[in-house]
């Protein structure tokens, strides 16, 4: 037993040590940043992006350090943890470092708009990013639209299935803003194409809650013929069960994201198809337009009356896709 | 239980038919849940729709025999669900050494997971949901850092067929959420160690006098907790032919949950497997029935939130 204890201690100090050197490193360069701006006058960039545990966004932090390393920007990165008040923290942070500008991606709107203003009491200029905030002021937002987004992933799928057919929702979490922009997009889609009528309007939150969700979504309706995912995981889980009840040449699923994993699945012929936002590509044009801010041109693009650096995003399909044509 | 000691013949009647009902409660609950969803929607009892139910609650299933455990003890386990990641991480990490050793080396990691729990919580004598709340936090960060906030994917066939495979008409997760139910039932009811986990939560104080190995009985508890978590993650990862770091958060949660509506007592002493089958399958059966009937997704967790105060209830009559 003793032995058994040791090993255990020894193997938790391991880890322990390990965890500490990375964040003790991490820091360092942190507080390297602000020393470097004053000597060479590079700029410094502060950004949190809501939660680091999305591969979405795993994605996007890597555009944001390969755009960063090319214009010669310091990047102070925060992760959100998907918690309002951590990000709130993480952005006074960044006002007491004076960094040259933030980057915020928002967990959710309202709260963070405290965060917004005291950077704008401080001087210092905001860029949101992905997601908005509904108050303070902000240079522009940076990203796709959710709306146009969900209307082309609609759009695709209705156009498959020749206008007319019974299909399946499943949304992503209830209340948050990108679920209700979705919705909005769909919305437009449907009205296109009246002959789509939705028979299920599910909404999960994980690919194994999705799969169970469309496993009982078969039992109730067997005869659909899409499913309308409101993001990559969600419509990989309905993949899941539609192939598992050995439906997969009769029901069509699309999402939206351009996750690695959905990108597969759609070269498989898994998915249909899936709205690719470009995460890179996203993450990129935050620190570009970070720069512009920064070297004082003015941002006049518009977009859903919004001053908005507009992502673009397309629509990736694949084999199955081709079958029908 | 307090019967015994009773000797008025009018409150021995009351009590037993309260005593009635705290016992079968839960089945008659069940019983009645399950028949108005046969009557709501028509596709309810059809067979594939039973084994989906089945299946769907296996991963919930088996963590909550472990649960059943800890919290008939008295203590509890808010880690099962990150250590449910973990051990399916490191399946799909190290799926090229082969289905055997794969599976033994996600079944080990949540068995260490779940021994370092047990040793802090006795020898460190600090309470079982601090302990298991920080490692909680711990084996997410873990998890999350080895796999660089990526899902992985499972390729190995023998390890997939684990989850979409038959025995028969009957999924093989389902055989081995079975099988877990009822060797859980054999420990908890059946041997020395289920009556000393009864004797813990009943008082650890007594059960000290009485000679009980007190700690090495708990850290067999989370032990097992671990263990179960870890074949929980096993199955969901090859349900879901990928690992997610972020798999399984909540679930412990689902778990507690499934083992209170089994009439199992959080301050420890109370509690059956049996309870905590029917609490896993009542459980299932609300989620499953909710979307046959489309049910609005806001009314959903609304519904679910008062079923389980309302079998909490009728279970804890007493």
């Amino acid at each position: 037993m003793m032995k058994k204890l040791f090993k255990s201690l020894v193997c938790s100090v391991a880890l322990v040590t390990g965890l500490v050197g990375c964040s003790s490193a991490s820091n360092s360069s942190g507080s390297g940043n602000s020393d470097s701006t004053s000597k060479d006058k590079q700029l410094v960039v502060g950004v949190t992006l809501s939660q680091m545990s999305d591969p979405f966004f795993v994605n996007v932090k890597q555009g944001i350090f390969d755009q960063a390393k090319k214009d010669n920007v310091k990047v102070v990165f925060a992760d959100g943890q998907a918690n309002t008040a951590t990000q709130l923290s993480q952005v006074e942070d960044f006002v007491s470092k004076q960094v040259d500008l933030i980057v915020l991606n928002p967990t959710e709107a309202d709260p963070l708009v405290p965060a917004v203003k005291e950077a704008n009491n401080a001087g210092i200029p905001v860029i949101t990013f992905d997601r908005w905030v509904t108050g303070g002021k902000t240079v522009t937002h940076v990203g796709a639209s959710a709306i146009e987004i969900g209307a082309q992933a609609g759009e695709a799928l209705f156009e498959y299935l020749g206008g007319k057919g019974k299909i399946a929702v499943i949304e992503h979490i209830p209340g948050a803003s990108t679920t209700i922009d979705r919705t909005k997009g769909l919305d437009e889609a449907l009205k296109k194409y009246p002959g789509i009528k939705v028979v299920a309007r599910q909404s999960a939150t994980s690919r194994a809650e999705a799969m169970s969700v469309m496993e009982n979504i078969l039992t109730a309706n067997p005869d659909i013929d899409g499913v309308y995912a409101y993001n990559d995981d969600n419509a990989l889980g309905a993949s899941d069960a539609i192939i598992a009840a050995k439906k997969q040449d009769k029901i069509v699923v699309t999402g939206v994201g351009g996750t690695a994993p959905a990108l597969d699945a759609v070269k498989q012929g898994k998915l249909l198809a899936t709205v690719d936002i470009l995460p890179l590509e996203e993450g990129k044009l935050a620190i570009k337009t970070a720069v512009d801010v920064l070297k004082g041109k003015k941002i006049t693009e518009q977009h859903e009356g919004r001053t908005w650096v507009l992502q673009q995003s397309k629509v990736v399909n694949g084999p199955q896709w081709d079958k029908k044509k | 239980m307090n019967v015994v000691k009773m000797n008025n013949v009018e409150i021995q009647k009351k009590i037993s038919f309260t005593d009635f009902l705290s016992k079968y409660g839960l089945i008659v609950g069940f019983i009645i849940l399950f028949v108005v969803m046969a009557f709501l929607s028509p596709v309810f009892l059809t067979k594939v729709n039973l084994i989906n139910i089945l299946r769907q609650v296996a991963v919930n299933g088996i963590i909550s025999v472990g649960m059943t455990f800890a919290i008939i003890s008295a203590g509890i386990d808010l880690s099962v669900g990150a250590v449910l990641a973990f051990s399916g991480l490191i399946m799909v990490m190290t799926q090229g050494q082969g289905a055997v050793v794969a599976l033994l080396a996600a079944l080990l990691s949540g068995v260490l997971w779940g021994f370092v729990n047990g040793m802090f919580i006795t020898k460190g004598k600090v309470q079982p949901f601090v302990v298991t709340m920080a490692s909680m936090t711990l084996v997410q960060g873990v998890t999350l850092m080895v796999s660089g906030g990526h899902p992985i994917t499972l390729k190995n066939p023998t390890l997939l067929r684990l989850g979409s495979d038959y025995l028969g008409p009957i999924p093989i997760l389902v055989v081995v959420f079975a099988i877990v139910i009822i060797l859980g039932w054999v420990l908890l009811s059946k041997t020395s160690f289920g009556r000393y986990t009864y004797a813990i939560g009943t008082s650890e104080s007594a059960s000290k006098l009485a000679g009980i190995k007190i700690d090495r009985i708990k850290i067999l508890i989370y032990t097992l907790c671990g263990a179960m978590a870890a074949l929980a993650g096993v199955i969901l990862t090859s349900r879901l032919s990928s690992a997610s770091p972020i798999a399984g958060a909540g679930y412990e949660l689902d778990a507690i949950a499934a083992v209170a509506i089994g009439g199992a007592s959080l301050a420890g002493g109370e509690g059956k497997m049996v309870g905590t089958l029917f609490g896993v399958l009542i459980v299932g059966v609300i989620t499953n029935g909710l979307v046959l009937l489309d049910v609005n997704v806001y009314i959903q967790q609304i519904i679910k939130g008062i079923i389980i105060l309302v079998a909490v209830l009728i279970g804890n009559r007493k």
